[in-house]
């Protein structure tokens, strides 16, 4: 089980690592998807299975492809490396003091050494039960939130009719986009 | 066994690639993908939490964590048209080249 | 199914209901019937459904009888998701009047095509707002909060011919999304914690129990995600940007709306889940632990705000930094931690909000006819359009903090409210730091007023045209301004009322 741990998180982090510096975009959105597929695995190690699957369909299925075909349509496949200068150092700063400070808190903390307790199985019954009783209203305002990021995320990445560049570009990125709420959706849909 | 606290360090760890690619790179994209690290190491939590938690029948962690994802896509997507909006005034991403509003 | 009802949680969430159906109608209609009509009409069409849903709405909050202290049969599951008590509900007849009033000052603006789709986008963050001033559990919070801000972002983005409303947008997207990461990680701290989503549980387990250095992270956390919704300083590097390069009747809802959303919601949360207690008797009592990371960001948002406002020469970007200092001074009112406190900084931040929508209505109207939002083209305004000077006159010295103006009021209440909290008045330095930062702030709203009434229009000096209806709609908002500040117990009789009986629940 630590093995398994280990590897799992080992992955995960160099990809993650990868995913922030390396300098061909599409390489970062690949290690990016496998970060999300590591993180996947920790879910169902973490007996998660449900959320473990709607991670992989909703992170690797949609939010993943959707970078993809951002870095494409907005042709940067290329960036310069981050170099060093004060805003960089700054930001590692932050980044290594948040991370310090959590550490140490966690550690210090009673939580650190709570006990595992016994296996939970719950269905995908009990989930979609929970769903429409106890967060159903949740649930509505989730509704809502996706309504207006579709109308929101079409208008915005539309061409006016006005305003004439290239249409090539409007054909491809709003289908892109709808296509990503579908997903959005349709993981609702199977969880209720 | 793991205990509870390998998986909150790791997921702090997480947390910090992510707010440090995000403060640090100049692209929008990597930028956004810096944010999206960022709430998967929180989901990440929560789902330690609710499996270490003394009632994991209750599944609130769980339920906090389909929302959430279902957030974050919509908010990449957003987050992606807003990318595209900005490409086509300024044919770049490149954050520093993106300051026309100033003081 | 057991314990649930879904009509009687139809009739629980009615006027979140009656606005989502306006948005969905005001969509559809825009759609099928108005596509080809005028402008002019398809917006007046639009914002006369989307007025009569929030009207609709206003009506069920006020007309049906205060809903009774413990949740009927059918709603016991949803206890601790959704509150509904006299207190929200006057704070969501607010943010409906605001969205009125935002859907008013639209009308003369010709920035989009996509008449319909910004309506239902308003309405749709109007909905997000209601339910985050109704939220009781973290996740209707993070929900309803990201509803909001996805909608803002959205509305920053709508003038698609500018270049500044994308990068506006793109920035103010960036910061929320990393502050949302911030907060969804505090959450998820503070539900490890406690165990659970609910305020009050969350505030009975950890009450009980000695702080942990955890939580103390985790409130850390949350406040910044806070902090980047109230504009409070070092999380406000988004404010002027958006507020500059937004439509400005977006800013104006960032400005206003959801600014009394966000700030409701924080206080109830930290009040309540963090320190107060909960079932009876007053918020007291507190643990210390958020006050003074709150009261650092309140000395710093002042300063900052203050200081940075006096070298702005565009009105929208004064008026961003303006909002930065008066979050400032309304987290005084969290930081006394007291009823008193609270009803203070309600009143506080709907007098501010109604007072900067008007403010916004004229910047609006004066950047149509002129060109720019700059200073200078407010120059002879008083001449050349003596009503709307009048009207920002009123908004300025409101927001200066002049009596007899709801803003002198609202200041006055904060400050007491501030000064009697805690022991041997602790809070003192701050409140005589926050006056003195007022009589600084005084020498740029003069600003802009002595470029309305002293200094002479350059080339161009005929009289501004200004329709009827913002006119009547301006007017509407400085007289509000006027009545709120003559006869502030008008809103704060209610509020007092209003806190008192949420808080034997």
């Amino acid at each position: 089980m630590g093995i398994t741990f280990a590897i799992i998180a080992a992955l995960t982090l160099v990809s993650a690592i990868a995913a922030m510096s390396l300098r061909n975009l599409v390489h970062c959105a690949l290690s990016l998807a496998v970060t999300f597929a590591g993180i996947a695995a920790m879910y169902l190690q973490l007996d998660a299975q449900f959320v473990g699957f709607a991670q992989i369909l909703v992170y690797i299925g949609a939010v993943a492809i959707l970078i993809v075909f951002a870095i494409l349509l907005t042709r940067s496949s290329e960036t310069p490396q981050p170099v060093i200068s004060r805003s960089w150092i700054m930001g590692i700063v932050i980044a290594l003091a948040v991370f310090g400070v959590l550490t140490k808190v966690i550690l210090s903390s009673s939580i650190a050494q709570r006990e595992l307790p016994a296996k939970p199985a719950p269905t995908v019954r009990q989930i979609g039960d929970q769903l429409m009783t106890r967060y159903v209203l949740p649930l509505e305002a989730i509704g809502l939130l996706l309504t207006a990021a579709t109308i929101g995320a079409v208008i915005i990445a539309m061409h006016d009719k006005k305003g004439r560049g290239d249409g090539g570009q409007n054909v491809n990125s709003t289908p892109s986009r709808a296509e990503a709420h579908q997903h959005a959706d349709e993981t609702h849909n199977l969880i209720t | 066994m793991v205990p509870l606290y390998y998986y909150l360090i790791f997921s702090a760890l997480l947390f910090s690639v992510g707010l440090a690619g995000a403060l640090t790179r100049r692209n929008a994209i990597l930028v956004l993908i810096g944010i999206e690290l960022m709430l998967n190491a929180a989901n990440l939590n929560f789902i330690a939490f609710w499996r270490y938690s003394p009632d994991p029948e209750a599944l609130t962690g769980m339920m906090f964590v389909i929302f959430s994802i279902a957030v974050a896509a919509a908010e990449a997507a957003v987050g992606l048209a807003l990318i595209i909006a900005i490409y086509r005034h300024y044919r770049t991403v490149d954050l520093t080249k993106v300051d026309s509003l100033k003081g | 199914m057991s314990g649930i009802s879904y009509s009687e949680i139809l009739k629980l969430v009615a006027p979140e209901m009656l606005v989502s159906l306006a948005a969905l109608a005001v969509l559809a209609i825009d759609l099928l019937v108005m596509r080809e009509a005028p402008q002019r009409y398809r917006f007046w069409t639009g914002a006369a459904f989307a007025g009569l849903g929030c009207g609709l709405a206003i009506a069920w909050l006020l007309a049906m009888n205060p809903p009774p202290h413990s949740m009927s049969a059918g709603l016991s599951l949803l206890q601790g998701t959704y509150a509904d008590d006299v207190l929200v509900r006057l704070v969501k007849v607010a943010l409906l009047v605001m969205t009125l009033f935002t859907l008013a000052i639209s009308m003369e603006s010709n920035f989009t095509d996509h008449i319909g789709e910004y309506l239902a986008l308003i309405l749709l963050a109007t909905v997000g707002m209601m339910f985050l001033v109704s939220s009781e559990n973290l996740l209707m919070v993070f929900i309803s909060l990201e509803l909001t801000s996805l909608s803002l972002y959205i509305l920053t983005a709508f003038n698609k011919r500018n270049v500044e409303s994308a990068e506006a947008a793109l920035k103010y997207f960036l910061f929320g999304g990393m502050s949302a990461a911030f907060t969804l990680f505090g959450l998820s701290l503070v539900y490890g914690l406690a165990g659970s989503i609910q305020f009050s549980e969350i505030y009975s387990k950890l009450h009980a129990a000695k702080i942990d250095t955890l939580l103390l992270a985790a409130i850390v956390m949350t406040v910044i995600g806070f902090g980047f919704k109230i504009a409070a300083v070092p999380f406000h590097l988004w404010a002027p940007d958006a507020y500059q390069g937004a439509p400005t009747p977006s800013a104006a809802f960032i400005a206003s709306g959801s600014k009394v959303a966000s700030f409701f919601i924080f206080a109830k949360l930290m009040m309540q889940a963090f320190a107060g207690a909960e079932g009876n008797g007053a918020w007291r009592h507190f643990t210390p632990g958020w006050l003074p990371v709150v009261a650092t960001v309140a000395a710093c948002s002042m300063l900052l705000g203050n200081l940075a406002a006096i070298v702005q020469g565009n009105v929208k970007r004064l008026l961003a930094y303006s909002a930065i200092a008066h979050a400032g001074y309304a987290l005084l009112g969290l930081l006394s931690n007291s009823q008193q406190g609270m009803s203070s900084l309600i009143y506080y931040i709907v007098t501010y909000g109604l007072t900067v929508l008007g403010a916004f209505g004229v910047v609006a109207i004066v950047e149509e006819r002129t060109g720019d939002a700059s200073i200078s083209s407010f120059a002879g305004l008083g001449r050349r359009q003596p009503l709307l000077g009048l009207c920002m006159m009123v908004f300025m010295l409101s927001l200066a903090g002049i009596p007899p103006l709801a803003g002198f009021f609202g200041k006055f209440y904060l400050f007491t409210a501030a000064i009697g909290a805690g022991k041997d008045m602790g809070m003192l330095w701050l409140v005589i730091f926050a006056i003195a930062m007022s009589a600084v702030s005084l020498y740029y709203y003069l600003q802009v007023l002595k470029q309305i009434y002293v200094v002479p229009a350059v080339e161009d000096s005929r009289p501004i045209v200004v329709p009827v209806s913002s006119r009547i709609i301006l007017s509407l908002l400085a007289l509000v301004v006027v009545v709120l500040g003559c006869a502030p117990e008008l809103l704060l009789g209610r509020l007092i009322t209003a806190i008192k009986l949420a808080s034997h629940q």
